[in-house]
């Protein structure tokens, strides 16, 4: 089985730039006002093919709570099923991406790992290795490939 | 719950279990990892594309007489849709013109709008399906890149080319690599949730022939979580990016200098033919598993057939490791309904084993994934330790409970939700049972011929993602491919709006179209296939024989009226 979105379905996204934004609690209700419109009828969870818990994570959305909206939503494939069948006409896995990357963006922790690896491969820390193992011929390739430690 | 016939079998992997769990505890290679010539033997004997009838010599194109993949080789000498005579109105008054056109609604497509956008291009993407349907969204367990403090991207390098056999192109393997950790953080910047430790650094994993851990991934379920934030940002600009769904090409136009200029689309919903007018086209209509290789299930989604390849080789690029298809080692076997399912290889990495119906190992779990896949075969074939289902399938068991006994329980909920969720809707519990698996067709190795500014041979034409070739060699590693689509996805927006701010184009014409035409005469190619195939068709081979044309998967041979589409030299 595969899900894929439905063709063809009327859906208002919101058109916004993530680096204005911030990730407070009101933000969501600003860019999706419709959200407050949730008379928690259920019909969007029991619509999805995913089994999400879906009017739990537009109630997050109401609260302004981000993590609990992203990780109840973290496995939708945003095929629109909610949305079509919401009576107060809310667009649930749009609100679940706003939400998800708000939290991606700024709210998940940086990782000074990741920082100091791009910084070094800008500063060309590994242009003299490349260069070397581009030269080897393909039996040393395959013998340095054969001979590598593993973790 | 396995039906009764499978739950005995079942019983001895639980009873194996304690002696392998205890084994992989001590950190070490659970079964002896293959030597060179170990892998070239299984590769050889059991390997798929090394079956007899795999490949055959193409007979028309820019790779005339080369050796391809059978059913790649059949796409090639197809029909077009287009006849060139009927197109002058529409190439004198196009339909769309545009700066940069996209081809393709994936993960690639996305990023080259993205950075053509950022670059202050505006582009036309048209896809065929829906923007985001595409196998981007379907992939699951991780991406590889760099960036954990033991590992350096030169390690990573020595690793994909060996996976590739030393066949890669050593200049795309070296951008894929040194720009795997930024597209990591690019990708966060865009609110990608990758899955870290507590400290913030981020979560890595085995993958098969991995020599240090650097998949990152977000849960199981990486290609939704990059493919929806790409989308919601492609869809932020409505008026730097011009999207078009259900709108697949079926042709390149070229002008008269032959520098391509355009695509020819088919809209599906109107059935018309449109035309587009582009100072650059980028092509990222990705692979071909719909074609059913060999017979294989296959991973992919719906609209993988593979488009791409044929454009482009009909305007004269050329192709590049066309010879070698990808089987994932571990697609379902069992319940039938999901049989060719996607099994992520971060099962392995986890811990998961593969065993036989005895219930002992057979091969390291962590090999590269031709060299797996060619073992499970084998153990399914020359020595008989397969299991098999009553759908007729023959397959080995993974054994998934164990990723808990290791990690504790808990974790293969937390970390593969779709795989749990998939499985669970048959009722089987992937934390107590194992699954049953066999090699699935997954992957286009080849593709068409890049550089690391992804230029083809024709001018003013750029591929990115799986619809290239050179960067995986003739296997690609797993997590190569997510890197794959995000590095040259980017790099091909970038490189394509620096050339569409140049570009003039000349007179638009579709007389390639033409020449290929006579070259099926002059070559004497016998065919009633019509391609790009747009849409697979599953239809039985005795309707496909009285079809009028076939639009369609391979083989069939003898449509009614074909001789309509002879056209006289």
């Amino acid at each position: 089985m595969s899900l894929t979105q439905i063709p063809a379905v009327p859906i208002e996204k919101a058109i916004y730039d993530l680096e204005q934004l911030k990730p407070d609690v009101n933000t969501i209700k600003q860019i999706y006002p419709v959200i407050s419109r949730c008379v928690a009828c259920n019909t969007c969870t029991k619509a999805c093919p995913q089994g999400i818990q879906v009017m739990d994570y537009v109630q997050a959305a109401i609260r302004g709570d981000l993590e609990s909206l992203m990780d109840l939503s973290f496995d939708c494939v945003a095929c629109g099923l909610c949305a079509l069948r919401c009576p107060a006409e809310i667009v649930q896995h749009k609100v679940a991406i706003l939400g998800k990357r708000l939290y991606g963006r700024y709210l998940h922790k940086d990782s000074p790992e990741l920082e100091a690896r791009v910084e070094e491969v800008k500063q060309h820390a590994f242009d003299a290795e490349y260069v070397k193992l581009m030269a080897l011929s393909k039996e040393d390739l395959v013998n340095l490939y054969y001979a590598r430690d593993t973790e | 719950m396995y039906p009764e016939y499978l739950s005995g079998l079942v019983k001895k992997v639980d009873e194996t279990r304690f002696p392998r769990l205890e084994l992989a505890k001590l950190g070490k290679a659970v079964f002896p990892p293959m030597k060179a010539e170990d892998r070239a033997d299984v590769l050889t004997k059991f390997h798929p594309d090394y079956s007899v009838g795999a490949r055959r010599k193409v007979r028309v194109g820019p790779n005339k007489g080369e050796e391809l993949t059978t059913e790649v080789a059949e796409l090639l000498e197809a029909h077009s849709m287009v006849e060139p005579r009927l197109m002058d109105v529409h190439l004198e008054r196009p339909d769309y013109e545009t700066d940069l056109l996209i081809i393709g609604g994936g993960g690639a497509g996305s990023w080259a709008a993205i950075t053509a956008m950022q670059n202050g291009v505006n582009s036309l993407l048209v896809t065929k399906l829906r923007l985001g349907d595409a196998n981007t969204i379907m992939s699951e367990g991780g991406m590889q890149a760099a960036v954990a403090p033991g590992d350096s991207p030169t390690r990573h390098y020595l690793d994909a080319l060996g996976g590739g056999h030393f066949e890669n192109t050593p200049e795309l393997v070296k951008v894929l690599t040194e720009d795997g950790p930024e597209i990591v953080q690019e990708l966060e910047k865009l609110g990608v949730i990758w899955d870290k430790q507590p400290d913030g650094s981020l979560h890595v994993l085995h993958g098969g022939g991995t020599s240090r851990k650097r998949m990152v991934s977000c849960r199981d379920y990486i290609g939704a979580i990059i493919m929806r934030t790409l989308m919601d940002e492609v869809m932020n600009h409505p008026q730097k990016i011009n999207v078009r769904e259900f709108e697949p090409a079926v042709e390149l136009v070229l002008d008269d200098e032959g520098k391509c200029a355009g695509a020819v689309l088919f809209s599906l919903d109107t059935e018309q033919i449109l035309t587009v007018k582009a100072k650059a086209t980028v092509i990222t209509t990705g692979g071909f598993g719909r074609l059913h290789i060999r017979g294989f299930a296959t991973t992919n989604h719906y609209g993988a057939t593979g488009d791409g390849l044929v454009m482009a080789y009909r305007a004269g690029a050329n192709l590049k490791f066309m010879d070698s298809v990808q089987y994932h080692p571990t697609g379902a076997v069992f319940p039938e309904q999901i049989a060719g399912f996607l099994i992520t290889e971060k099962i392995r990495g986890a811990g998961g084993q593969p065993v036989n119906k005895h219930g002992q190992l057979f091969v390291d779990p962590r090999e590269p994934r031709d060299v797996e896949s060619a073992a499970i075969i084998r153990e399914c074939t020359e020595r008989n330790n397969g299991v098999e289902t009553y759908a007729r399938r023959a397959g080995v068991w993974l054994d998934s409970p164990l990723i808990d006994m290791i990690h504790g329980p808990g974790y293969t909920q937390h970390h593969f939700p779709g795989m749990v969720r998939q499985f669970g809707r048959f009722g089987i519990d992937i934390t107590k049972e194992p699954m049953l698996v066999f090699p699935t067709l997954h992957y286009q190795n080849g593709g068409i011929e890049i550089n690391e500014r992804c230029e083809t041979n024709i001018p003013g034409l750029f591929v990115a993602g799986e619809a290239s070739g050179g960067v995986h060699g003739r296997n690609r590693l797993m997590g190569n491919s997510v890197l794959d689509y995000n590095v040259f996805g980017r790099r091909a927006g970038r490189f394509a709006s620096e050339y569409a701010k140049k570009a003039k184009v000349g007179k638009l014409s579709v007389e390639h179209v033409a020449r290929h035409a006579k070259e099926l005469v002059s070559e004497g190619v016998d065919s009633d296939l019509v391609s790009p195939i747009i849409l697979p068709s599953y239809t039985p081979e005795d309707v496909k024989i009285q079809q009028l044309a076939r639009l369609g998967s391979a083989p069939a041979r003898h449509s009614m009226l074909r001789s309509r589409f002879q056209v006289k030299p």
